[in-house]
């Protein structure tokens, strides 16, 4: 468990860093703090988001696998439940960087940016 | 045994009472019910809302529409209301001077002013005077940053920065010096370059004081006295909020503008007085009080008032058969309030409030053709129906059967289009009164002073509660309260204030805090219901004397609303008169007070239903 204030992101070690960065300006540009893992893990994005959530101290995770799939998570939602998944590989850098503002709002507890086109398994 | 129904259509209720009437003529009440009036209220329509109110009440019974004898109708009060609102200033903004949004997340902080220049053209300023980046959101903020850094290098005096994309915070967070920045500019293109400009954002919780003061305005970029007065709007406007952009043009213009909100002809019986709408709404009250008892309102053509007073008196006419000419306009109820619109002119969508006033109208006419309806109604069921009596005094006869009643009393019916009082004294005579403004009114008053602009969400927004959406999880409710829930809430909820619906919170758009929802909601309840309660007991009042009346009981839809009663009894507390909510029979609540009283004052004049 992270002590710091943060929003906990956990990235594939073997994904582009630069692929992850979007998200961070959305968390960025919403004034949360954020902190970045690199992982080794075998485990399904969705799980290793809700891990994230867990370590958390914002209660808010993301997780990012090798192939460039991404899920926010929050503690308090049930692994099967992400707040937001999105399989690799349709995303444009926008939707990312409106993963991370939401994620940032997510911890402060604003309105969520919705989009039609966002797939929310919620 | 004898079965009889009474039924009283309303604008919006149809209330069915049944009751057993023995030989000896006692009535025992058997079942009640409440269904939704069909069509306008005195129509042949109305018939089908009738049967099913019948049928409804009659399903717990052991009873078929052929065993009831005799159904007995409401006369009706043949009035209307509706309502119209008219905006009497605006601000106007020509050549662009003033950015006051609220972005989300501005970056940076202070003050900073300068003369605006676009970050294309950074590269060839020089050293020396401050200026305002103006930057398009066609670059990312990388470049935004490191072209701004680089010319800071070289000397340039970077005061603030205005943005097109919501990168405020990001561009900040990498500036070799920290600059204030305001983002998320929709306009960019239109704010003008080469002229002095300022850059104000507050720190978080804080709102600015330099560009929300005119005389901070004017220090900044020296102004006269008279300049001063006229940017005195753009100060107004960005009061209370955390960052702001105003720059001075040469030929810019702001003004507060007064619309032309036309005029109102209030004839009395022995008077007639004119007054500009614009004079607001106390000015009309109390012309209106000096011609009392109005006989006829006319609005000048044209205007939104005008138009209001002919759609009134077009329905009427088309209900009762009448010439339009024969309809009259018997009372108005004028309300101030505030309307949010977008200034003329801005650059980014910016919002002030423009006075404005709601006006409510009353129109009164002859019989409304209850007859035919009942005949209809006859025709349909093979059951004998006529009307049975006023109103008014069906109503007072009804809430009579209120346990802790009695003579002398008042009810005060808060319905939709109008509000209405009748008092009745020892001797039993009943005195009413129908006034222009109610339920209808509040929520044009609360649609517009949210800037909703959808009447069925300030509907909602005047009958239920809020709650904030705190956590995926669970909701505060307006009085601190905290619920949970055990599925997650749906996101698009997150971080809002909602409504509590019967079919769960439904989010408002709206950036306004839940706390400045409840305040424009009870206000705006507040200047409709209790000032009307007011004037109508003052009307009905023996000698125009509050204190005189001993029992109020309220009875109508209104009376079901959360927070109207205790308002109304409130503001009646210091005359000493017992109010509350009606419990018609002891068990109806504030309903079916006029379907009851049909059936007990039939039962007085002798039942005979052959």
């Amino acid at each position: 468990m992270s002590t710091k204030p943060a929003v906990l992101i956990l990235r594939a070690q073997s994904v582009q860093a630069n692929r992850i960065e979007p998200v961070l300006w959305g968390i960025e540009e919403e004034g949360v703090p954020y902190e970045i893992q690199g992982v080794v893990s075998a485990e399904p994005t969705t799980e290793l988001a809700k891990k994230a959530a867990q370590n958390s101290a914002l209660n808010v995770g993301i997780a990012m696998n090798e192939v460039g799939e991404i899920v926010l998570h929050h503690r308090d939602l049930p692994v099967g439940m992400p707040l937001f998944a999105f399989s690799a590989g349709i995303l444009q850098p926008q939707q990312l960087r409106r993963l991370g503002t939401n994620a940032g709002r997510l911890a402060k507890g604003h309105p969520l940016v919705l989009d039609s086109k966002d797939n929310n398994q919620g | 045994m004898i079965y009889i129904a009474g039924v009283d259509v309303g604008n919006n209720t149809t209330e069915v009472a049944i009751a057993e009437v023995s030989p000896g003529g006692k009535s025992y009440f058997l079942s009640s019910a409440t269904v939704r009036t069909v069509g306008i209220k005195g129509t042949i329509q109305n018939a089908m809302g009738v049967i099913e109110g019948l049928d409804t009440a009659l399903m717990s019974l052991p009873l078929k529409r052929s065993d009831i004898s005799l159904i007995l109708l409401n006369e009706a009060t043949p009035v209307i209301g509706d309502v119209a609102m008219e905006t009497i200033t605006e601000t106007v903004i020509t050549e662009s001077a003033m950015i006051g949004h609220n972005p989300g997340t501005p970056g940076g902080e202070g003050l900073g002013t300068g003369v605006t220049v676009s970050l294309e053209s950074l590269k060839s300023w020089g050293a020396g005077a401050p200026c305002i980046v103006v930057v398009p959101g066609n670059l990312d903020f990388h470049q935004v940053a490191t072209q701004l850094n680089q010319a800071s290098a070289r000397g340039v005096q970077i005061a603030g920065a205005i943005l097109q994309n919501d990168d405020g915070v990001l561009v900040a967070n990498r500036l070799s010096r920290p600059i204030p920045i305001v983002d998320e500019v929709e306009f960019i293109d239109m704010v003008p370059l080469g002229m002095p400009a300022a850059v104000e954002v507050a720190a978080p919780g804080r709102s600015i004081r330099k560009l929300s003061n005119p005389f901070d305005i004017a220090t900044l970029f020296d102004l006269d006295p008279e300049e001063t007065r006229r940017i005195v709007p753009i100060a107004r406007a960005l009061m209370g909020i955390r960052s702001a952009v105003v720059i001075k043009t040469p030929k810019g213009d702001i003004q507060e503008r007064s619309i032309p909100a036309g005029k109102l002809v209030l004839i009395g019986q022995r008077r007639r007085v004119e007054v500009q709408v614009d004079e607001g709404a106390e000015a009309i009250m109390v012309k209106a009080e000096e011609v009392s008892p109005l006989v006829e309102i006319e609005g000048e053509a044209g205007t939104n008032v005008g138009g209001m007073f002919e759609q009134v008196r077009q329905v009427m006419a088309e209900l009762t058969d009448q010439p339009v000419h024969a309809i009259t306009v018997r009372d108005i109820l004028a309300v101030d309030t505030f309307k949010p619109q977008k200034v003329l002119g801005s650059l980014a969508g910016e919002y002030a409030l423009g006075n404005a006033v709601g006006l409510a109208a009353m129109v009164e006419t002859h019989k409304l053709p209850m007859l035919r309806l009942a005949a209809k109604i006859e025709e349909e069921i093979m059951v004998r129906c006529c009307v049975g009596g006023v109103e008014a005094e069906m109503a007072i006869a009804g809430a009579l059967t209120t346990p802790g009643t009695r003579a002398p009393m008042a009810i005060l019916d808060l319905g939709g289009g109008s509000t209405d009082a009748a008092l009745i004294n020892q001797e039993g005579a009943v005195r009413s009164i129908h006034l222009a403004g109610a339920g209808e009114m509040v929520t044009l008053l609360i649609d517009a002073e949210l800037g909703l602009d959808d009447r069925e969400l300030a509907e909602d927004i005047k009958q239920l509660p809020l709650g904030k959406v705190e956590s995926l999880f669970h909701i505060r409710h307006e009085d601190g309260s905290v619920q949970f829930f055990e599925q997650p809430l749906n996101p698009k909820l997150f971080g809002r204030v909602a409504v509590l619906t019967e079919n769960g919170p439904k989010p408002l758009e709206t950036r306004a805090t839940l706390e400045k929802i409840v305040s424009v909601r009870r206000q705006a309840k507040h200047k409709v219901f209790v000032t009307n309660a007011l004037r109508a007991l003052k009307r009905v009042a023996p000698g125009g004397n509050i204190r005189l009346i001993h029992f109020l009981a309220l009875v109508g839809g209104s009376a079901l609303d959360f927070e109207i009663p205790k308002m109304i009894s409130d503001a009646l507390f210091e005359f000493g008169v017992v109010t509350g909510r009606a419990n018609v029979r002891g068990t109806e609540g504030p309903r079916n007070a006029v379907a009851t009283g049909l059936i007990l004052a039939q039962v007085e004049r002798g039942i005979d239903a052959r």
